[in-house]
């Protein structure tokens, strides 16, 4: 995570606030970060997680939706138009939140 | 089949033994408060290592009465450790716990070759049970804290002390999802060439009796729904009793996105030991430490 955080530090990655690496509840929870005596712009206050592989952020995202009941809406990026790409076993309203946020997404 | 953590406590009280825990450097509020309630319930006695007149000092703000406990004195974090350990390879200690210690220096005390107690040539690893209300049993889950990036050798002894785990808690063929992105084996993924032979060897029975299956996704896992709408033929069939994860940096989040934002709560413990040993996050809650405590006394 460092070339990424000094990259952000020289404004070649521009527009965000990078920090890493935080362990998840240090991402995401304040009350954790501040146990822990982390000093950091981003724990605590979140907009985007960036996880280490794709068995990390499948885990997280799958086990907030079965066990936490959250809402999900992905798209696919890098190709000419964005790509709804949902699981069979996603929810009507996830699926549908997917269009919204694809719709959004195109230019 | 114990099918909650309380139902664990209600357990551990019904087995009418007492387990002495010696605590490593205890001059802290939280660790005596959670050996308290667990003296209180009648299943563990303290014994507590460290500065003597701080623990006093801290039972008496507490409203503790410190004599329930016994107090040894010891001159540093190091020197509490070592004896925390060595009281319980001589037979005057059952269980082992991290107070004040750094987690470094005291597992270096538990590991010490000549004077630790690992068992010879075992493989330290994390169990965790996890209590979520969304889901309709206990979740056993490896390795959360210890092993980062586990070989096959170690996923399968992984796998071992859960089996071993769940069995103290009634559960005969644990079901076991081995954990990864998709129910598709992937050649990039080291965890889908390891699930093959491990799914081998605990058909062949090599591994003790459990039903296992993997790789599977967290929803085939744990979710009957996604095995109908996906007509995915597996024995775990959303209804895991264990999950093994291929790396430290998935399972990890896993628990703690639980712990967060779907009121888990959890007792968790270090295997590999000739006696169990407690070693508890600082900002766990009140409630899982004193499970974490339960859970120790369980196992012993």
């Amino acid at each position: 995570m460092q070339p990424c955080y000094q990259r952000n530090q020289r404004d070649q990655i521009k527009n965000c606030i990078i920090d890493g690496p935080l362990a998840f509840d240090n991402a995401v929870s304040l009350e954790s970060a501040q146990h822990k005596g982390i000093k950091s712009e981003v724990a605590g206050d979140t907009d985007l997680l960036l996880m280490p592989d794709i068995e990390v952020g499948n885990v997280l995202y799958k086990s907030l939706v079965f066990f936490a009941k959250a809402k999900v809406a992905s798209i696919i990026l890098g190709a000419q138009v964005p790509i709804v790409l949902t699981s069979r076993s996603d929810s009507e309203q996830a699926k549908y939140d997917s269009i919204l946020l694809s719709a959004a997404a195109s230019k | 089949m114990i099918r909650s953590l309380d139902q664990m406590v209600e357990k551990v009280h019904s087995l009418n033994r007492k387990q002495r825990i010696a605590v490593s450097w205890a001059q802290d509020a939280n660790t005596i408060s959670a050996i308290h309630k667990a003296v209180s319930y009648g299943f563990a006695e303290g014994i507590l290592i460290g500065n003597v007149s701080e623990i006093r000092n801290i039972c008496k703000k507490t409203g503790i009465d410190p004599d329930l406990f016994s107090l040894f004195h010891a001159d540093n974090d190091v020197a509490a450790s070592e004896e925390a350990v060595r009281l319980t390879v001589n037979g005057f200690a059952d269980i082992v716990m991290k107070g004040l210690v750094g987690t470094d220096k005291f597992l270096r005390a538990v590991m010490d070759k000549k004077k630790g107690l690992m068992l010879p040539n075992a493989v330290l690893s994390y169990v965790c049970a996890l209590e979520v209300p969304s889901y309709h049993k206990l979740l056993f889950i490896t390795d959360p804290a210890v092993i980062p990036v586990p070989t096959l050798e170690q996923k399968v002894i992984m796998a071992e002390y859960a089996i071993e785990m769940a069995g103290r808690f009634g559960i005969k063929k644990p079901k076991i999802a081995l954990i990864s992105a998709s129910e598709k084996p992937g050649k990039h993924f080291q965890s889908s060439a390891d699930y093959e032979v491990m799914c081998r060897k605990a058909k062949n029975g090599e591994i003790s009796e459990c039903i296992m299956d993997g790789p599977l996704d967290i929803f085939l896992a744990c979710d009957k729904k996604s095995v109908e709408i996906k007509g995915f033929d597996t024995p775990v069939n959303g209804d895991a009793d264990i999950l093994l994860f291929p790396t430290l940096e998935s399972s990890n989040p896993f628990y703690k996105g639980l712990m967060l934002f779907a009121h888990g709560e959890l007792a968790g413990l270090i295997r590999g030991t000739i006696k169990p040993v407690i070693v508890m996050s600082r900002s766990e809650s009140e409630k899982s430490k004193f499970y974490c405590i339960a859970l120790a006394c369980l196992m012993a």
